[in-house]
């Protein structure tokens, strides 16, 4: 489960443990990756570009993220919707940890990339959308597609993407805020 | 006109930068105000803060001098171009969080404070423009939904007036395998485009 909130009090880190706890009791293992509380720096520096070919390169410096993303069976996103999408913070970690020889391999001769994480069954993102959902439907859903497409093709054939999204958080009564909670809740039981 | 280019990579020696170049040079000589944001060279900070967050609905969503900085030349400007390598569909991180930081309530739009209703505030801007080099051929940037294109062409783009603002889209795809060729057009196209907006 990789989450990326800035602040800990918000309605998405709190779906976040609703999930993981219902995820242990089904009796689940969870490996959680807090970007913000591990202060992840998300921007792809120099030395990383010059070896984007190279797939030792990310292991040797984001090897637990990257024996993470090689154990897990599903992988569960958390963030707020930004712009359409992930929060930087995400979006840098698919740049900075899904890299050559982790997520996919590079043909030595050119080509499509070749898939490597076969072993994840299924991908569940868990967003709140500042915006009503005819907003985000006009500015396209950047993220839903990110998520649904680009990721899922490197994950298992018949790798199913979940998607559970509270749009309109601001405005919304707490009751349908519990009701979020709740479709997270039945996600992992 | 004023425009304002934002240029995120890595490399100061990367084609992403001699397409930044080609730009600004063809900007300024067709007689433009230009002013260029190289978050790369400005070290900038992608991620948006807690502190941030929690101001991000107050008067004052602003913490920084330098988003300050940024927020008045995107206010001043009448042009917006975004250079940019695609990194997994869409726009490198540094390049997403100078839109989350920069792009708040009262630069690019007001919420409404009752109903939160997302007003447009990009009035002034009369010009929105894309220039971007994609790892894959054209046929799967389609297939994956060109998430990157969506940023710029209509999360950005919707906060500018419907009819007013013209916006372009300038892309290479497959360019690891493009040919010096390809890549020489691709800048001329990105200059005779840029020198006539």
């Amino acid at each position: 489960m990789v989450v990326a909130h800035p602040v800990a009090e918000s309605l998405g880190q709190t779906a976040a443990l609703t999930a993981i706890e219902a995820c242990r009791r089904r009796g689940d293992q969870v490996e959680v990756i807090d970007l913000y509380g591990e202060d992840f720096d998300p921007v792809l520096t120099l030395a990383e570009w010059q070896a984007h070919a190279d797939p030792t390169f990310t292991r040797t410096h984001h090897g637990g993220h990257v024996r993470a993303l090689e154990w897990a069976t599903s992988l569960v996103l958390v963030y707020p919707t930004w712009f359409g999408g992930p929060p930087a913070m995400l979006k840098g970690w698919f740049d900075r940890v899904w890299s050559a020889g982790v997520a996919y391999d590079l043909p030595s001769g050119g080509g499509p990339i070749r898939p490597r994480l076969r072993g994840i069954r299924d991908i569940t993102v868990v967003t709140t959308h500042g915006s009503k959902k005819w907003m985000n439907s006009l500015q396209g859903e950047p993220g839903k597609r990110l998520t649904g497409r680009g990721l899922r093709v490197l994950a298992s054939r018949r790798c199913r993407r979940h998607w559970i999204a509270l749009y309109g958080v601001d405005m919304v009564s707490n009751e349908e805020r519990v009701e979020f909670l709740n479709r997270v809740r039945a996600r992992f039981s | 006109m004023r425009y304002l280019v934002v240029h995120a990579h890595p490399s100061p020696s990367s084609f992403s930068r001699a397409l930044c170049d080609r730009a600004v040079a063809a900007l300024t000589a067709a007689g433009h105000d230009v002013e260029l944001i190289d978050l790369y060279a400005e070290r900038f900070e992608a991620r948006l803060s807690r502190e941030e967050r929690l101001s991000y609905e107050s008067d004052e969503p602003i913490l920084d001098p330098q988003i300050r900085r940024y927020a008045d030349l995107v206010l001043g400007c009448a042009g917006l171009v975004f250079i940019y390598p695609t990194w997994w569909s869409g726009a490198p991180a540094i390049l997403k969080g100078w839109l989350e930081r920069v792009l708040v309530p009262g630069v690019s739009f007001t919420l409404d404070p009752l109903t939160h209703k997302v007003q447009p505030g990009f009035g002034h801007v009369r010009r929105i423009v894309g220039i971007t080099t994609y790892g894959s051929p054209r046929w799967n940037v389609w297939l994956m939904a060109d998430g990157g294109r969506r940023l710029i062409l209509r999360c950005v783009r919707i906060l500018a007036p419907r009819l007013r603002c013209r916006s372009r889209w300038l892309a290479l795809y497959d360019v690891d395998r493009s040919t010096d060729e390809q890549r020489q057009a691709f800048l001329q196209r990105v200059e005779k485009t840029m020198a006539a907006l």
